[in-house]
């Protein structure tokens, strides 16, 4: 997911939990979104399939000392 | 011992000096109350103190010395905490307008356990809200001012742990670290820290931000004694499921080995894009004391780290926002503007995309060991890359400048997070303009016992730590 997040999306996904934004926020928060998102997915496209998160703690262990 | 003596030392000195009667509890408490007292009004550091409950703790603490009965190693030491740590039956405020009406149902794990080695706490100190900022303000308690220059940030969120021991007004603070929150107030404040491997301290009654990236760790005058405070803190406990089972190193045993032979990585890129020559040059002056002791330094080349950090913002955005989601929806005008600002975004992260973020995590952790860990036992970096800012420059709310900024100053902390590893940051000399400058030294995970040996090498051949503010 590297698309430019839209701020009326961001305000309504907002809205469907109850936290209401005006287009000022919405616009700031999309932004920002839009940032994260696209770093995250630039580093995802590489992930093998298989990948799970709980990996993490059995990689923890068999780099620890 | 004059209350100024006795400030001066230690929490390790201070332990030592009550178990061989050269000074009592009570007289050590009266000085950390004392001194908290003083220095309070120009930094802003408490929340509150509970003189008299300590006071009488430390009372009792002397006549169980009397009748020979030591409780551990911190028996009568006085401290004061992050006001994040739950005790049953008080309210923690966590920085918070909030949180500050909720007394806690259970007493935090690791107060627990400080309280078993006799450690006294007197007092909860400033945080920034919910931990959630790296600078030192907090709008509901007043900004943290530092105690080299009160003009100028601490450093968060554990701003009052860094600058209370930046004072001498505590002999250790408990902090935790989520994006960098033990190692920038100890960077900023000129003290050490310790930002543990994720799953090495209990993190039960703990006030959460993001589960998969809080750490909970001291804040100290010395490595040693975040050492002592490490081994008492650490280890399984059954109240954390993440917590890790594996048995606890003797932290203080291992500091006494050499670190001659110990092999120290300088990154070649991301630590040292547009650092501040100040900076570069602390930092290039502390390898050479490594050397000196008889490490090797040599250049390493790091994976990219920018996807990593923007992950563990998606991560950490998109938990903190789950925890906060029912305040969000019925009280967002009691946040401040910054935090608001932070957490609303977290509520529209997709959920494939932050379980893609903590699918990365295993993956970027096997690669950066086997190109990093794999040639060097430890990564010496800067904390920041910049110059300690004044409180008013960096005090700008909630908008798009303030969240560069925040970026800005977590972008050399918060890859431990993300990775899970250990991190110890400890003064590595001042700036021309005398602030503090730190270094961070990063190991493979659960390897805190080689970062702790370094940086204790590191104090015992520089003096760095032993400076105080002016007052």
């Amino acid at each position: 997911m590297a698309a430019e997040m839209k701020a009326h999306w961001v305000a309504e996904a907002l809205a469907g939990q109850g936290v209401a934004l005006d287009a000022e926020r919405a616009r700031a928060h999309a932004a920002l979104l839009t940032t994260l998102l696209g770093g995250t997915a630039q580093a995802c496209a590489r992930l093998a399939f298989e990948e799970e998160p709980a990996a993490f703690t059995v990689a923890q262990r068999r780099n620890a000392p | 011992m004059t209350p100024e003596e006795i400030l001066e030392l230690s929490a390790v000195e201070l332990a030592g000096a009550i178990r061989e009667r050269r000074v009592t509890c009570v007289r050590a408490m009266e000085a950390a109350i004392g001194r908290m007292e003083a220095v309070h009004p120009l930094l802003n550091c408490v929340i509150r103190l509970d003189d008299e409950l300590a006071l009488e703790a430390a009372r009792v603490a002397d006549r169980e010395l009397a009748r020979g009965a030591v409780r551990g190693p911190l028996h009568g030491v006085p401290m004061a905490h992050k006001d994040m740590y739950y005790r049953k039956g008080v309210a923690s405020s966590c920085g918070s307008g909030i949180a500050r009406e909720r007394p806690a149902p259970s007493t935090a794990t690791v107060l627990e356990r400080l309280d078993v080695a006799g450690s006294v706490q007197f007092g909860v100190l400033n945080m920034a809200e919910f931990a959630f900022g790296p600078t030192g303000h907090n709008w509901h308690y007043g900004h943290c001012r530092n105690a080299w220059d009160p003009a100028r940030i601490t450093g968060g969120s554990s701003s009052g742990s860094g600058t209370a021991l930046a004072a001498r007004a505590t002999f250790a603070a408990l902090g935790s670290d989520t994006g960098g929150s033990i190692r920038l107030p100890a960077h900023f404040c000129g003290v050490s820290g310790i930002k543990p491997s994720y799953g090495r301290v209990s993190r039960a009654g703990a006030m959460p931000l993001s589960f998969s990236l809080d750490t909970v760790g001291p804040l100290a005058r010395t490595v040693e004694d975040c050492a002592l405070l490490l081994q008492l803190l650490a280890g399984p406990d059954a109240r954390d499921p993440t917590c890790d089972s594996r048995p606890v190193p003797d932290y203080m045993s291992e500091l006494a080995r050499p670190v001659a032979g110990l092999r120290i990585g300088r990154p070649r890129n991301y630590f040292y894009d547009d650092c501040d020559p100040e900076i570069a040059a602390a930092m290039e002056a502390s390898l050479e004391v490594f050397r000196r002791l008889g490490a090797t330094v040599r250049d390493v080349e790091l994976p990219e780290v920018a996807p990593w950090n923007a992950a563990g913002a998606v991560i950490i955005s998109a938990e903190a926002a789950a925890i906060h989601g029912n305040w969000l929806r019925t009280r967002p005008q009691d946040y401040s503007e910054q935090v608001r600002a932070r957490l609303e975004p977290g509520l529209a992260i997709p959920a494939a995309s932050y379980l893609d973020a903590l699918r990365l995590r295993a993956a970027a952790l096997r690669e950066f060991c086997a190109g990093v860990f794999r040639e060097v036992d430890l990564l010496h970096a800067p904390v920041t890359s910049f110059q300690t800012p004044t409180i008013a420059e960096t005090d700008l709310g909630g908008g798009p400048e303030a969240l560069a900024m925040l970026g800005r100053t977590i972008r050399l902390t918060r890859l431990a997070n993300f990775l899970g590893v250990p991190a110890v940051s400890a003064n590595a000399g001042f700036t021309r303009s005398g602030m503090p400058i730190g270094m961070q030294l990063m190991a493979r995970p659960f390897d805190e016992a080689t970062a702790l040996r370094a940086g204790h090498a590191f104090q015992q051949a520089t003096d760095w730590h032993r400076r105080t503010p002016a007052r």
